[in-house]
């Protein structure tokens, strides 16, 4: 596999596209320094530490696109054949290459983290975050990360088409966003709502028990996939969170899942 | 007889659909083996499981004596070089590159002996020009040149001069009989240009419908492709009663051509069928030809 691997990291560092996301992650850290800057001048309090895990969202759009294209290239220049036809097994090929692409979400953090320090850190002053929090916290995040990468892998390792494998990249992403969002919305909703009624003719405001608001049962499940889908730990990394271990947890059972499921899928594919 | 790669019933259904059907086949140590097949018969498809692309349905084959499901196939796979339908190159990458990362995925300890490929395809001056910028014959020699990264001893080759122009039908064919005389290559290869396939091979399997129709070596097929006088008259009934007299082996191919298959005196032809009210419009000698005998093996009707 070693073999594998560095001919992927050699194309890694040839690929424009690497290079344009690792741009684009220092870009967007700068991007998120200039919003805090921005707050600043309107009285809020914000701090770099909310900078530091905003990257995480945007890498799970990047990498939809980025794992969808450096594998498909594969498939479309036809050039997973001749790893094949050069006697590696199909696991080796599929792990390696999920490794690569792993490798490079690392360094696309790595870029956004040493770009909000560098720059963040003189402009907008120290951390408030204990070491910790940080660290766990980034791993965490790495966590997510990882299983981003083996979900988009699963997509562009059995997909021929390199179009459609990032279209459906793409599509899971928002997909995954938008179930969040719902999820995360339905988890906010207060127990009580305002409600407005006519009483001597005029509108009267009361408090009445608001229907969406959910029952304990329903919040543990609501709570669960929230934390187990991969955009639900963003959000909630973005504002720091305590529950890392279990998050972790649910992220490396989407990488087992999923790279086995894969796996599977790709040693049986037939190759043309 | 020493043989680099057999097949014996391989099979291969996509869905119900028999893309291979009990196909054996057998390509000598050394040999320049042609696959000759019309379109659609399986000459790919039978690449592709030899190359490990795609798993057979049933049967099995063997390279260098190592059976298809054995573990021990991945190292005797470095073996082999293939170029499977169309190139397998990255197109963002330069000529170099590209054989750069080949030689990564084969583990190959450095570099060298890149150029001298390069020098060898005829790629040498081609310096950073991305491949996707390339001919069809550049992109088809660069994917024999990473096909020979490895130093195989097997080189298979599919329909590798298509859509080449002549010149560069002509490059190949000296390529691969220069990798088979010089540095004892095996190679099989299809393709659909017959004639240009005559020119190289020194065996050939004939596919039709997923089987293998027939193996012949080149020397036999030279003995099988008789030479014979085609002549065209106005009478073949009167032509078959004067050569059933002259005891000469003939076939009648219309109402006014045949085939005569010995060598006989014009002369006395002529006048012996003048006595039987027959004119003789013309005589032509023909060899049988590879297209031809491969029209008759499989039974005409498409092309090859």
């Amino acid at each position: 596999m070693r073999e594998l691997l560095a001919a992927n990291l050699v194309r890694l560092r040839k690929t424009g596209l690497f290079w344009g996301a690792v741009l684009l992650h220092a870009a967007f850290a700068l991007f998120r320094i200039y919003t805090i800057v921005d707050d600043r001048k309107y009285g809020y309090e914000t701090t770099l530490d909310e900078a530091l895990f905003t990257f995480i969202m945007i890498e799970g759009l990047v990498m939809a696109v980025f794992i969808a294209v450096f594998l498909g290239t594969e498939y479309s220049d036809g050039t997973v054949r001749n790893k094949i036809t050069a006697g590696h097994g199909r696991v080796r090929i599929y792990l390696a290459n999920l490794l690569t692409v792993c490798l490079a979400c690392l360094v696309f953090t790595a870029v956004y983290l040493l770009t909000t320090l560098a720059v963040g850190l003189p402009v907008l002053g120290g951390l408030t975050l204990g070491a910790g929090v940080i660290a766990s916290t980034l791993l965490g995040t790495l966590a997510t990360a990882a299983a981003f990468c083996s979900l988009y892998t699963l997509i562009g390792m059995s997909v021929s088409r390199k179009s459609t494998g990032c279209i459906l990249c793409i599509l899971l992403f928002f997909g995954l966003m938008i179930a969040s969002t719902y999820v995360a919305a339905m988890l906010d909703a207060p127990p009580e709502r305002a409600a407005m009624e006519l009483v001597d003719g005029e509108l009267v405001t009361h408090m009445e028990p608001n229907p969406k608001y959910l029952t304990e049962g329903k919040r543990a499940v609501y709570q669960f996939v929230l934390d187990f889908l991969p955009t639900g730990q963003a959000t909630q990394y973005m504002l720091i969170t305590d529950k890392t271990a279990w998050m972790s947890l649910y992220s490396g059972l989407i990488v087992l899942l999923t790279a086995g499921g894969g796996l599977a899928y790709f040693r049986r594919k037939d190759i043309r | 007889m020493d043989y680099v790669l057999t097949a014996e019933a391989l099979g291969k259904h996509y869905g119900h659909f028999k893309a291979l059907d009990g196909l054996s086949m057998h390509v000598p140590k050394g040999s320049i083996y042609g696959l000759v097949g019309r379109n659609g018969a399986g000459k790919t498809t039978l690449i592709r499981l030899v190359c490990g692309l795609q798993a057979p349905t049933s049967g099995a084959y063997t390279l260098y004596g190592v059976p298809s499901g054995d573990r021990a196939l991945a190292k005797v796979r470095r073996r082999m070089g293939a170029v499977v339908e169309t190139p397998s190159i990255y197109l963002d990458l330069t000529a170099e590159d590209n054989l750069k990362e080949q030689y990564l995925v084969l583990g190959r300890p450095s570099y060298e002996g890149i150029p001298e490929l390069l020098h060898l395809v005829g790629l040498a001056d081609t310096g950073k020009k991305k491949a996707r910028n390339f001919s069809l014959g550049m992109k088809q020699r660069l994917g024999i040149a990473i096909a020979l990264a490895g130093d195989p001893d097997l080189l298979v080759l599919d329909e590798p001069v298509n859509g080449l122009d002549p010149q560069g039908i002509i490059e190949i064919r000296e390529l691969i009989l220069k990798l088979n005389r010089e540095r004892q290559i095996t190679v099989v290869i299809s393709s659909h240009i017959l004639d240009e396939l005559a020119k190289l091979a020194t065996h050939y399997g004939f596919i039709d419908s997923g089987r293998m129709v027939k193996e012949i070596s080149a020397q036999e097929l030279e003995a099988a492709c008789r030479k014979c006088v085609h002549v065209e008259v106005t009478d073949t009934a009167a032509l078959a009663r004067v050569l059933d007299g002259m005891g000469v082996d003939y076939k009648i191919r219309s109402e006014r051509e045949a085939d005569v298959f010995a060598q006989m005196n014009v002369s006395q032809l002529t006048l012996a069928l003048a006595k039987e009210n027959c004119e003789v419009l013309s005589m032509q000698e023909r060899d049988e030809s590879l297209e031809s005998y491969f029209v008759n093996l499989v039974g005409g009707g498409g092309h090859a």
